[in-house]
């Protein structure tokens, strides 16, 4: 492997315990739970850190609750458990979907949604759906918590608001009653490949008319984002093939906008527009 | 050096482990168990892949301090030269060996989907080996023999 | 069986006492000079007990044809290795890698063919006159080419082009030194696909005669080719360092250096031009191959000869003119790859094949059975099909693929924006070396020994691919006795002369036939001794499970064991070295006409894919894979070469790409080159066809390379058929299928 430096070993035997940690030694410190992408990035041998916080056996960050608001979950779920939960595949199918595409069956097993939102890559899957349910998820610190919107949590790729001293501890999105779900994925092969760009949609349609509209990308934008511009298109109107083509239009226009115009625009441009149009007739149900 | 307590192939075993060790390297060179290999290092291929708590893992991307109170299973736990595991017996028959850098990977996720799923699809099939690559057979007979324990066609 | 229990032992799976690791520092640049090495820091390190650099080197430095053991005044890529650092751990080894400095002063690179062949450009090798590598200048001339362009009704002219594909082997190459405690002898242990080779290298390298160095094999995780330059350099560096610590040394590659530094499939740019009447047939072929050699190079003046003589496909063309040359570059470098310049070579004559059919408004496959080679045609080198000559099953092959996979044409346009195609691709292969390097030739021992055990060696060596059971099955077979009796030690380089290397699919046909004449040898002197106690004439006898007997007589009987023991009471070997030659071919070098090859296969593929027009997103749907293989020994067993072979075509066509930036390798892992994985793969059926062709071991022709060098060209023919854009570069990518041209960072399109 890499170039492995001296660093120390700490398992904590608690939360409180981690986030006394955090406060003392948060930025010289590393926190693994299922390391999947950790031990990537030390064996490329990048790492600088002191100490490494191993919070894979915290049982307080282990868990599923879900009431008539939503749903409120550890960090430590695994993308195993998300793909294959039946209350996730009825809450929220998209995200179970999502999940069922990261990695391996090994690296399902390991990897948690945690890790996927606090490693912050640009094209984390179950990010998308998760922005699209308007996730909020809750920074811990020694003294003080704070929940923050997933779509603010991002600054810039792999790089986070996180504090040095805070910890992801629950993650938690309202139960959206009636909404239609979508999303489409494109990666070079059938598996184990990252997604080159993802689509998530979640609609609300009532009598025909679609009430609220979100749509979030991944790898379009060097963060995780929704697009308001297209969202907004597609708000209190009757959806019909050119308003959908539209809408998807304007989630390329705005890549555009944001990122200019790049060596992969070509590509990408008339290609995330049809993902997004894909996803959107998923959430409809049309082909 | 961090103490580390763990069932290997149902045996208890404690070793005091440096802490960057990965699971692979304490699996291969402190208990000389050889079958899981490293082949990326990165959670690609699949062929140090090892079943940890009833599921399948890349060893190489898990700390052997995180498998302190684990319980793994690895290809040398599945029968023996007396009496090989009906998949180990499939993969001889079907000729889903060739260079068999990957075969002991392939053998623990076939094992794990036939535990969780003891009838798969050849759909359920392939994906449950997507994590681990063989360049040599084109995947084509260790489907095939796979499918063929899981049908019965091979006693499990 | 020890390979489903995880007992099998490959070269990172040993150990020896007081075994030191070593790992390379390797070049930062991919041209550069080298103006100074500083290792105190290394040296500084605990556990790093020393760095080699080429000073160190006893031998000589240079081996197999201009590679450097560690280059010394430049660095011509990035896998060239400066220094060598040996430590009591992996871990101190390459901490100490990374405290070596190196100072470099950066020379222009030369990173393209069109880069190699400019006016001024600069040297790759400062001590050739211009970028052209050595030795990989050939041609093939037959007929008259202008008259056939002068006959011809219309001409079409296409240029194509291939990519580096790695090997992608799951082993990644793994090298262990031994010396002998009197320093005089080094044993080496390792993922070596061609002990013989190696064996030369490391001599060479120490300095010592060969029989001081042996090699010995253990289990090889997948070659195709490839463990050869990088596995033999590393093998020479550990050696290096053995002899300079008197200890063991392992160099164990990481994927990440073995993607960097190991052999690739040659890249080649094909320029055709071709003369065709209305009625399809084709007059008259010109065809210039230049292959992309990388910094060192010593196979494409092998890889370069067989192009020329397969160029323009299995047709029958009788005006051909085929020029072909290899060009250095400051990159990632080509070696041997199964197929060994065949699948680049089907991939464009196949492409090229589909666009003279547009042309024409022709089926594809109507074309091809219009030109196919045929008996009574002769082959590009000249040699005659048919009666008196060698088998022609191509017509036959093409009627029987396209009526098994029911071939039809899809109707066009079709609805939506996922479409199908259909693809075809024909092929043939010469068998073995041929006339590439002169006289193909390898041996076999068999040896009978006394408890009735059969030791059998071979000059070549098992990598994967099944050789020892085919040999196995061979001498029991030749003996008339069981199977269980045969035992196949690895292959030792002290007790075998050099057989060459396993390669070009010689495993079965060449060494094959060395271990049917050797086990035959062995068979007349059981039956010798077998006369002696049934008081009959040996040449009446014969051997069936395991008991010789006279077909006149089959009463008086006696068994192989009673042989055997009598054998050994008396005195009498019941052993054999025997040795199985081409001969030197007969063949002119300067038009490419003779007996190119003893022999060839033949065969076709068809292939279904599914194109999401929208996103570029390819499916391969279903395959048909049809070989001639002589007489099919074991069907079970090519089956499975073809099943990996296509996969490793399919990845060839639409995933496969050593990304490069700059001459600096981008996919150096598995998580950027990306192979098929078990979701990928499409239904492959295999129809073996059998062409009574006497030249193998009961007549049968390999097909480890067949089963790959046709799919990567059925799968482009079924993409252009579904899209209606014809992509002549590899891989037909995301971007590349949607657009028509790739992107890349750098912005450079093609």
């Amino acid at each position: 492997m890499g170039n492995i430096n001296n660093f120390a070993y700490v398992r904590p035997e608690n939360v409180a315990q981690a986030l006394d940690f955090l406060a003392e030694n948060g930025s010289e410190t590393r926190i693994i739970a299922g390391g999947t992408d950790l031990l990537v990035e030390m064996r490329q041998g990048t790492e600088n850190f002191k100490y490494l916080l191993d919070i894979g056996n915290l049982s307080e960050l282990r868990f599923f609750h879900t009431g008539q608001n939503g749903v409120e979950m550890g960090p430590l779920m695994t993308h195993s458990w998300l793909a294959e939960s039946e209350e996730i595949q009825d809450i929220a199918p998209f995200l179970a979907q999502a999940a069922g595409h990261v990695g391996s069956v090994q690296i399902r097993n390991r990897g948690t949604v945690g890790g996927n939102i606090v490693t912050a890559s640009p094209c984390a899957d179950t990010v998308p759906p998760l922005i699209a349910l308007d996730c909020k998820i809750k920074l811990q610190g020694v003294q003080e918590s704070r929940w923050v919107s997933l779509k603010e949590f991002f600054t810039a790729p792999y790089e986070t608001v996180l504090a040095p001293e805070e910890m992801l501890t629950a993650i938690a999105f309202p139960r959206l009653s009636g909404y239609r779900f979508g999303f489409v994925r494109l990666a070079r092969r059938q598996a184990m490949a990252k997604a080159r760009m993802s689509i998530a949609v979640a609609l609300d349609l009532q009598g025909g008319t679609v009430k609220d509209a979100r749509i979030a990308t991944g790898s379009v934008l060097p963060t995780p984002q929704r697009i308001e511009s297209a969202e907004k298109l597609l708000t209190n109107e009757v959806p019909n093939p050119e308003l959908l083509k539209e809408a998807s239009k304007q989630v390329a226009r705005e890549m555009i906008e944001y990122s200019g115009r790049r060596w992969s625009t070509p590509y990408k441009e008339p290609v995330v527009a049809t993902l997004t149009e894909r996803a959107l007739k998923k959430a409809l149900g049309v082909n | 050096m961090v103490p580390i307590t763990l069932q290997v192939n149902g045996q208890e075993v404690k070793a005091e482990i440096a802490i960057h060790e990965r699971l692979l390297d304490f699996l291969r060179n402190e208990l000389k168990l050889l079958g899981a290999k490293e082949g990326c290092g990165h959670g690609e291929c699949g062929t140090c892949t090892v079943i940890m708590d009833g599921q399948v893992v890349n060893s190489c991307l898990i700390l052997a301090v995180q498998a302190h109170g684990a319980n793994i299973t690895t290809i040398e736990g599945l029968g023996n030269t007396e009496e090989l595991h009906p998949l180990q017996e499939s993969f001889i028959e079907h000729g889903a060996v060739q260079c068999g850098y990957c075969t002991p990977g392939m053998i623990l996720s076939a094992k794990n989907l036939l535990d969780k799923n003891p009838h798969p699809t050849r759909k359920e099939i392939q994906r449950s080996i997507s994590g681990n690559l063989c360049r040599c057979t084109g995947y084509q007979k260790i489907v095939e023999a796979i499918e063929a324990v899981a049908e019965g066609r091979k006693g499990r | 069986m020890s390979k489903v229990t995880g007992r099998a032992r490959f070269a990172d799976d040993l150990s020896f006492h007081g075994m030191l690791f070593a790992s390379t520092v390797y070049s930062q640049h991919p041209h550069a000079r080298i103006k100074k090495v500083d290792m105190s820091k290394a040296m500084d390190i605990p556990e790093v007990l020393a760095v080699i650099t080429p000073d160190d080197v006893p031998g000589s430095n240079g081996v197999m044809r201009g590679f450097l053991v560690l280059a010394g005044e430049k660095v011509k890529y990035v896998g060239d290795g400066v220094a060598l650092v040996v430590a009591k751990s992996e871990t101190a080894a390459r901490k100490g890698r990374d405290a070596v400095v190196v100072d470099y002063e950066p020379l222009p690179p030369v990173l393209s063919i069109d880069d190699a062949l400019k006016s001024g450009a600069s040297l790759v090798h400062e001590d050739k006159e211009d970028n052209i590598i050595s030795k990989s200048r050939y041609q093939l001339k037959k007929g008259d080419l202008e008259r056939g362009f002068a006959e011809a009704d219309f001409i079409v002219e296409r240029t194509y082009e291939t990519q580096f594909v790695a090997h992608a082997y799951i082993e990644p190459e793994v090298v262990i030194a031994v010396p002998d405690f009197n320093q005089e002898f080094m044993t080496i242990y390792g993922s070596i696909q061609n002990p013989f080779s190696a064996r030369a290298a490391v001599a060479a390298a120490l300095g010592w005669s060969v029989g001081q160095v042996k090699i010995v094999q253990n289990a090889v995780g997948g070659t195709f080719g490839g463990k050869d330059e990088c596995a033999i350099l590393n093998a020479c560096r550990a050696a290096i360092a053995s002899i300079k610590t008197h200890r063991p040394v392992k160099l164990s590659l990481s994927r990440e250096e073995s993607m960097v530094e190991g052999p690739k499939r040659h890249p080649y740019r094909f320029n055709f031009k071709v003369g065709v009447k209305k009625d399809g047939s084709i007059l008259a072929m010109k065809s210039e191959l230049i292959a992309q050699g990388g910094a060192y190079n010593n196979k494409a003046q092998f890889t370069n000869w067989r192009a020329s003589i397969h160029a323009t496909g299995p047709y029958n063309i009788p005006n051909i003119e085929t020029r072909v040359f290899g060009v250095y570059t400051n990159t990632i470098y080509g070696g041997a790859m199964r197929g060994f310049s065949s699948p680049q070579c089907i991939f464009a004559q196949e492409s090229l094949m589909d666009e003279i059919a547009q042309e024409l408004d022709m089926d594809p496959l109507e074309l091809r059975r219009k030109n196919a080679l045929s008996p009574g045609h002769t082959l590009p080198d000249g040699q005659l099909l048919g009666e008196g000559g060698l088998p022609a099953p191509l017509p036959d092959i093409i009627d029987n693929t396209a009526r098994k996979f029911k071939y039809s044409k899809p109707a066009q346009p079709q609805e939506g924006s996922v479409k199908k195609g259909i693809g075809i691709a024909c092929g043939f292969r010469g068998a073995g070396l041929g006339a590439e390097a002169g006289a193909d030739a390898t041996g076999a021992i068999v040896t009978v020994q006394s408890d009735g055990s059969i030791t059998i060696v071979s000059g070549l060596t098992d990598n994967g691919q099944g050789l020892k059971v085919a040999f196995s099955q061979i001498v029991a077979e030749v003996l008339g006795v069981s199977l269980d009796r045969i035992v196949y030690p690895t292959t030792d380089t002290s007790i075998i002369p050099d057989g060459g290397p396993t390669v070009a699919s010689r495993g079965v046909m060449i060494g094959g036939r060395a271990m049917e004449k050797a086990a035959l040898e062995v068979k007349k002197k059981i039956l010798v001794v077998a006369g002696e106690i049934l008081q009959l004439d040996p040449e009446k006898l014969t051997i069936e499970n395991e008991e010789i007997f006279s077909p006149d007589n089959p009463e008086k009987r006696v068994s192989y064991m009673d042989v055997v023991s009598r054998a050994y009471a008396t005195g009498q070997m019941l052993a054999a070295l025997s040795w199985f030659s081409t001969g030197v071919p007969e063949f002119d070098y300067e038009t490419g006409q003779g007996k190119s090859y003893p022999t060839y296969s033949w065969g076709m593929v068809i292939t279904e894919v599914e194109v999401d027009t929208e996103t570029g997103l390819v499916k391969v749907n279903r395959a048909l894979s049809t070989h001639d293989v002589g007489t099919a020994i074991n069907p079970a067993a090519i089956k499975g070469q073809v099943y990996g072979g296509y996969v490793m075509g399919q990845g060839m066509a639409v995933l496969e790409d050593i990304e490069q930036a700059n001459g600096f390798v981008k996919s150096k892992n598995f998580d950027e080159y990306l192979i098929p994985t078990a979701m990928d793969i499409p239904d492959i059926d295999v129809l073996i066809v059998e062409t009574g062709d006497t030249y193998g071991p009961f007549g049968g022709k390999s097909v480890g390379e067949p089963g790959t060098e046709m799919a990567a060209a059925s799968v482009a023919n079924a993409i252009a058929q579904a899209t209606g854009r014809r992509i002549r570069n590899l891989p037909c990518n995301l971007e590349r299928v949607f657009l028509g041209y790739n992107l890349t960072r750098q912005g450079t399109a093609r």
